[in-house]
């Protein structure tokens, strides 16, 4: 999503910061040591914004009430049926509502996600046809669920899942753009690793500046969970 | 509120001039990359860069579906055919409309109001079932990073003065220890001005406490 901002880009506004201008060299952090925190630092901002969505529709089967997002889907935010909401419940309430519910089967009206693996939700009640088949990928790479992307394809009558994007690796190298946020948002992934290396124990522990970095952080998840909120509603 | 058009040297150099022309610790390259960081976060904060920019292809027969086109950073408006429209949730348009997805202006009449889906995507209700209608989007947009010394944007005085703040403590966390004790109160001062110039009521900012002084020798050994 980035246009221009490289992760190398960060990397050097926290040699910067660690007065390392030709890259980190001293051994106090290692290269190593700031592509580890940067991941879990991205994985973290997305997780808390959500700002860049993603669509995906996969295939119902009858008889099949449980359905997992893809995993490039940090956060589902809502569900659809044929293009219709689902509406989201927990598993109390649907105890408290229908008996036997998960014996019934029909067109879905709603969800829920509790009690079931990360990432999955059950269809209530069970659906009892198929959609439209989609291509299935072949090869050692292709890994379920699958579907399309962007779409909600309502004359499929498919499940669509709306949520927010992340990714599906977890290593970064210097040269590459940075994906999902936009350039703005950026460079508060530089203060959540700065944040993370002054308040670590080591050489780096620097309090004051962990204090900063830790009041930057939170300016940008802020910022970004504010703007998610406006959007989404 | 006066505008002037500022290039990237002169910016330099006021903010060099907040550091005690200190160009030795304080490079070049350290300070464009402060005052590129200082002017996306205003904007982020403030909004004070927007603009409009056309959907690419204009509207699609019966494509639900668009993205927010490249430069926008997130969007605030949506035009269809000259047409201002009405923002609303994705989850309430769905609830209000049970069809949503499958109306179009045939069924529906003219497109009269759109869904943001994250900042890079968005819905128009009901979807154009002639297609080839022009789409705008307003919102506000990426700055250009000022690279070269004549790179230029016009900005109001008063914005200036916030980049200069902002570069004032910002540089000198590079610096740490007393320097940045002593500079950080521009960055609790650079909040407060920011609170009356956010674009969203909504938005929180984080509390900072700056510590008196530099860290006494004792502390420094009990680290």
């Amino acid at each position: 999503m980035a246009t221009y901002t490289t992760v190398q880009d960060i990397y050097q506004t926290v040699c910067w910061v660690l007065m390392e201008d030709n890259g980190l060299e001293l051994g106090i952090v290692t290269e190593q040591q700031f592509l580890d925190t940067f991941a879990a630092v991205f994985l973290e901002f997305v997780q808390k914004t959500g700002i860049t969505s993603e669509i995906f529709t996969q295939q119902i089967n009858a008889g099949q009430s449980q359905y997992m997002a893809p995993p490039d889907m940090v956060y589902l935010q809502h569900c659809f049926y044929g293009g219709v909401i689902l509406s989201r419940e927990t598993l109390e309430e649907l105890d408290n509502e229908t008996y036997n519910w998960r014996l019934k089967s029909g067109t879905p009206t709603k969800y829920h996600e509790d009690g079931l693996p990360i990432k999955t939700v059950e269809l209530v009640p069970t659906p009892n046809y198929t959609g439209t088949a989609y291509t299935i990928p072949v090869g050692p790479d292709a890994q379920p669920p699958f579907g399309v992307y962007g779409v909600f394809n309502p004359g499929d009558s498919n499940l669509t899942m709306v949520g927010s994007q992340s990714i599906t690796y977890n290593t970064f190298t210097l040269g590459q753009l940075i994906p999902v946020i936009p350039d703005s948002a950026c460079l508060y992934l530089g203060y959540g690793v700065l944040q993370t290396l002054f308040s670590t124990d080591g050489e780096a522990k620097d309090t004051q500046r962990a204090q900063y970095a830790a009041a930057r952080w939170n300016e940008g998840l802020n910022i970004f969970q504010t703007v998610s909120g406006q959007l989404n509603g | 509120m006066a505008v002037s058009n500022y290039n990237l040297e002169q910016l330099q150099q006021l903010a060099l001039d907040r550091v005690e022309s200190n160009s030795l610790m304080f490079t070049l390259p350290k300070v464009t990359a402060v005052i590129n960081e200082s002017i996306q976060v205003i904007n982020l904060i403030s909004g004070f860069l927007q603009s409009t920019i056309a959907v690419p292809g204009n509207s699609v027969q019966n494509q639900l579906v668009y993205q927010t086109p490249v430069g926008i950073l997130f969007p605030l408006r949506v035009q269809f055919n000259g047409t201002q429209l009405n923002p609303t949730p994705l989850w309430q348009l769905a609830s209000d409309y049970y069809t949503w997805a499958t109306d179009n202006t045939n069924k529906r009449g003219s497109v009269s109001r759109w869904a943001p889906i994250g900042i890079n995507n968005f819905v128009i209700h009901p979807a154009d079932s002639i297609g080839g209608g022009t789409i705008f989007v307003t919102g506000v947009i990426e700055p250009t990073p000022l690279v070269n010394p004549d790179d230029s944007m016009p900005l109001e005085d008063e914005f200036v003065s916030l980049i200069m703040t902002y570069c004032a403590h910002r540089l000198v966390f590079i610096e740490g220890g007393q320097p940045f004790a002593q500079a950080a109160p521009n960055y609790q001062e650079f909040l407060s001005v920011m609170k009356s110039k956010k674009m969203f009521a909504e938005l929180r900012f984080p509390r900072f406490f700056v510590m008196s002084g530099a860290p006494t020798l004792e502390a420094k050994s009990n680290r």
